[in-house]
This record gives C-alpha cells, sequence and structure tokens, in this order.
C-alpha cells in the first residue's frame, strides 16, 4: 500500500477548504500538472517522481503537507 | 456595456470611428482586440489620446470578433461602464518566457481589495488574462495563478494574423512584447464563465510515454513512435495524419465528459508537437470534430436562459476554430450568434481557462442585475 492517495486526497481537502467546486477545480489542476488523481488508488505502489510532484504542488499551493501528513 | 467596431485601414479614422461609437457613454474600463496589420505602437498611443479616462487592455490577433460578426483587418472594442465592471485592478507581468511570478501582482490585487487571493469568492471576482501568444508562457501562467487563487482567470493568446512573427498587449498607451496582463475584476452584474469545444470523445487512449515538455513535444505515445501510435488511433496510414489531426485532436479529460483540448500543431519525424504542453503519462483521449456553431450556439443559449438575458460578451475563440468555421463556410454564422449582445471577442493562439488550451472558446458572459 501506498502514501499517493492519502496525500493526494489531503492535498485536495487543504486547498479547497470544503468547497466541492473548488474540490473538483484542485483535481483538474493537479491532472494539468502531471498528476493523474483517478488513476491513484490506496494500492499503487509509491512512485518517487510522483511523491516529489505532489509535494512540489502542495509548495505551489502554500501548503505544508509533510506537517500535515507526519502522523500517518 | 457598449460594442464598439471599425475596419478603418487608417488608425486614426478607425478610432475616430470608435469615438463616435462611443458617444456619451462614460467608460472606465476598455478591452480592445486589433489586427496585427495596424501599427500596435501607435494603435495603442491613440486608443489612449481618444480615451483618455478608460483604463485599457487588448492585443492583436488573428481575427476580431465584435457584435454580430467575425472580421479581419479591424478594431473590436467593449466598453464598461461603473454600473456593470464595478472596481477592478490591472496588473502586468513582463518577460514572461523568462520564468512567471504572480506575487507581486497577486499582492497589488490584495493591496487594492483588501482580500487576501485564496480568500476572495470566485463568485464575486472575476480574473482576465492576456498572454502574448508566441511567448510560450502560457502554460505558467496560467499555473501560477490556479496555485494562489481560486478565482477563474479567462483569457487568450495575442495573434499575428497567423505571421507567427511578433504578437503585443496593450495596456494604457503601450504596446508590450512577452508580457502578460491580469485584470481583477469585481463586477456588479451577475457573471458566468463558458468553455466550449465541439468534439466527441472516442473510447481511443493515448498516453504520451515520451515528451519533450519545453518543446510542447510527444515522441511516443503508447510506447510507440507518436505519429504511428496517432495513426492507428485514426485508423489510418500515417502519410495521412498530418492532414487529419486538425480535425482529430486529442483531449485531456475531466469527469469522464470534459475534454481539455490539445491541438497537434506539425508532426516532426516520427514526433507531434502540439500547441500546448502535453504531460507525461497523463491519459489522452482521441476526439473526433462536431459542429462549432451549433454547439455553441446550444451553449450559449443555456447560459442566456441562466441568467435571463446577457448584457454582454467577452469571447476567446481559437484560430482553430476559426479556421474550420472559413473552411465550412460557417464565419457568418458563427458571427450572428453574438448579433443580440454586445460582444467583443478574438481569434487567439490559444486560451485560458485554469490551463491552456486549444480549439475551445472561453468566454466571460455578463448578466443583468436582478430586478
Amino acid at each position: 500500500m501506498g502514501s499517493m492517495r492519502f496525500l493526494i486526497d489531503k492535498l485536495i481537502e487543504e486547498k479547497a477548504q470544503g468547497n466541492s467546486f473548488q474540490k473538483t477545480n484542485v483535481e483538474f489542476k493537479l491532472l494539468v500538472k502531471g498528476i493523474n488523481t483517478k488513476g491513484i488508488t490506496d494500492e499503487t505502489p509509491d512512485d518517487p517522481e510522483i511523491l516529489a510532484k505532489i509535494f512540489e504542488v502542495a509548495e505551489g499551493f502554500n501548503i505544508n503537507l509533510k506537517a500535515l501528513t507526519q502522523n500517518k | 456595456m457598449k460594442s464598439l467596431f471599425s475596419n478603418n485601414s487608417d488608425i486614426n479614422q478607425a478610432i475616430a470611428e470608435l469615438s463616435l461609437q462611443l458617444s456619451n457613454f462614460k467608460a472606465d474600463f476598455l478591452i480592445y482586440f486589433a489586427s496585427s496589420n495596424y501599427d500596435p505602437t501607435l494603435l495603442a498611443k491613440k486608443v489612449k489620446e481618444f480615451f483618455p479616462l478608460a483604463e485599457q487592455i487588448g492585443c492583436t490577433t488573428s481575427g476580431e470578433i465584435s457584435t454580430g460578426k467575425m472580421s479581419d483587418n479591424s478594431i473590436a472594442a467593449l466598453a464598461f461602464d461603473k454600473d456593470t465592471i464595478g472596481d477592478f485592478e490591472i496588473q502586468i507581468l513582463q518577460d514572461v518566457s523568462k520564468g512567471v511570478n504572480v506575487s507581486n501582482a497577486f499582492a497589488a490585487f490584495e493591496n487594492k481589495f483588501g482580500i487576501a487571493m485564496n480568500k476572495m469568492s470566485a463568485e464575486e471576482f472575476l480574473g482576465i488574462v492576456l498572454v502574448d501568444g508566441l511567448s510560450g508562457a502560457e502554460e505558467a501562467v496560467n499555473e501560477k495563478i490556479g496555485d494562489k487563487t481560486d478565482i477563474a482567470f479567462i483569457g487568450g493568446s495575442s495573434g499575428d494574423d497567423l505571421k507567427f512573427k511578433k504578437t503585443h498587449l496593450f495596456y494604457n498607451g503601450q504596446a508590450l512584447e512577452n508580457a502578460a496582463i491580469l485584470a481583477l475584476i469585481k463586477p456588479n452584474v451577475p457573471f458566468s464563465i463558458l468553455k466550449t469545444q465541439s468534439f466527441v470523445i472516442t473510447e481511443h487512449t493515448l498516453v504520451p510515454t515520451k515528451v519533450d515538455e519545453a518543446k510542447r513535444q510527444v515522441i511516443e505515445f503508447n510506447n510507440e513512435p507518436a505519429t504511428v501510435a496517432y495513426a492507428k488511433a485514426l485508423g489510418v496510414n500515417e502519410a495521412e495524419l498530418a492532414d487529419l489531426m486538425f480535425k482529430n485532436p486529442v483531449g485531456l479529460i475531466f469527469n469522464e465528459t470534459e475534454p481539455f483540448v490539445r491541438s497537434p500543431r506539425v508532426v516532426e519525424g516520427t514526433a507531434i508537437n502540439f500547441y500546448c504542453g502535453i504531460k507525461q503519462d497523463v491519459p489522452l483521449k482521441l476526439l473526433n470534430s462536431g459542429n462549432i456553431v451549433d454547439d455553441t450556439a446550444l451553449a450559449l443559449a443555456e447560459m442566456t436562459q441562466k441568467h435571463d438575458g446577457l448584457k454582454g460578451i467577452i469571447n476567446f475563440n481559437c484560430i482553430l476554430r476559426t479556421l474550420d468555421l472559413k473552411n465550412t463556410n460557417q464565419l457568418g454564422a458563427y458571427g450572428q450568434l453574438f448579433d443580440k449582445v454586445p460582444t467583443v471577442g478574438f481569434s487567439t493562439y490559444g486560451e485560458s481557462y485554469i490551463a491552456h488550451i486549444n480549439q475551445t472558446a472561453t468566454m466571460v458572459l455578463f448578466g443583468n442585475k436582478p430586478a
């Protein structure tokens, strides 16, 4: 089991702040940046390149994903 | 809101005609699109001279759109008063091909409106973005905007009448190159964003397995040379591909139904260069083209009904759509879709809505104030 799905969900949740329309928007923004959220499940093994991309996107969003997920 | 138009080839006379059409209307904000065949520096200067009180943005084009018609070698403008546009702030990004940083622009927006950009409501605020269509910076501009705000920035890339030599943006008397203009607006009327394209999603998937992002080039699809896989998906010979790609671009599909079109530009060996950036390993679907006029009419009708009538339209229409309309003798019919509402727009080198996209029309639709 990988951590990418968990990180993506956390990123979307934090950026959208409970707004369902924005949740959709954030998912699309991730797709445009090369993160195919639909193709990543809890069972998808971690890919270092995609993991790095997720953290890079989080930084661009001004979201400290490491701090938010440190208890995982 | 008032739309203005002239196809007079003399700049002074053309702007005098626009000025006459404006009459006593008090314009606070002017957006204008003009053929690159006008001298851009002189045009920007003269527009500011004739309309000194209006803040103004615009760009050169590959064809203009005004109320009820599509044209070439002309100037189309839309003037807004305070009743419609409310408050606004314009910022310029310079040297965008060298890198994009929206921090200063966004700080100016926050200073103007007193709200952090990531807290502004997408229902209250609207962004317009114009990017130099030959800068190659559209992906970065759209992504940087989207990183920092939920506000929709709608727009297009400037053109130069298909010469692909030099395009210009206009800002308050200046003609700018290698720049982007961001306008943040707080309209006083309801508004909607419309993104429309005329394609049917097919079952054929093309995964870009090897790309050169900087060149917007796909080297391999599905682990095969790009032209081989694309031709296979289309069911044609590779030799026929170049002629058919225009009608069969690929789309980044969101929520299974919404295509964000990526248009092939040219075949280079066995690689394919696109009009916008392609990300490796993100699946694309092959698209089949439909009828632009019919699909746009339907989309506009829905929006007209939603707003109980429209007050104005800004239309960023892909040049590839315009060429398709010309090829199918539908240019007049498309222009007629906008004959009842003050309209401005242009044929772009790419459209902006969250991302840099192709073969699409992105529009801002202004509704009427509730009674």
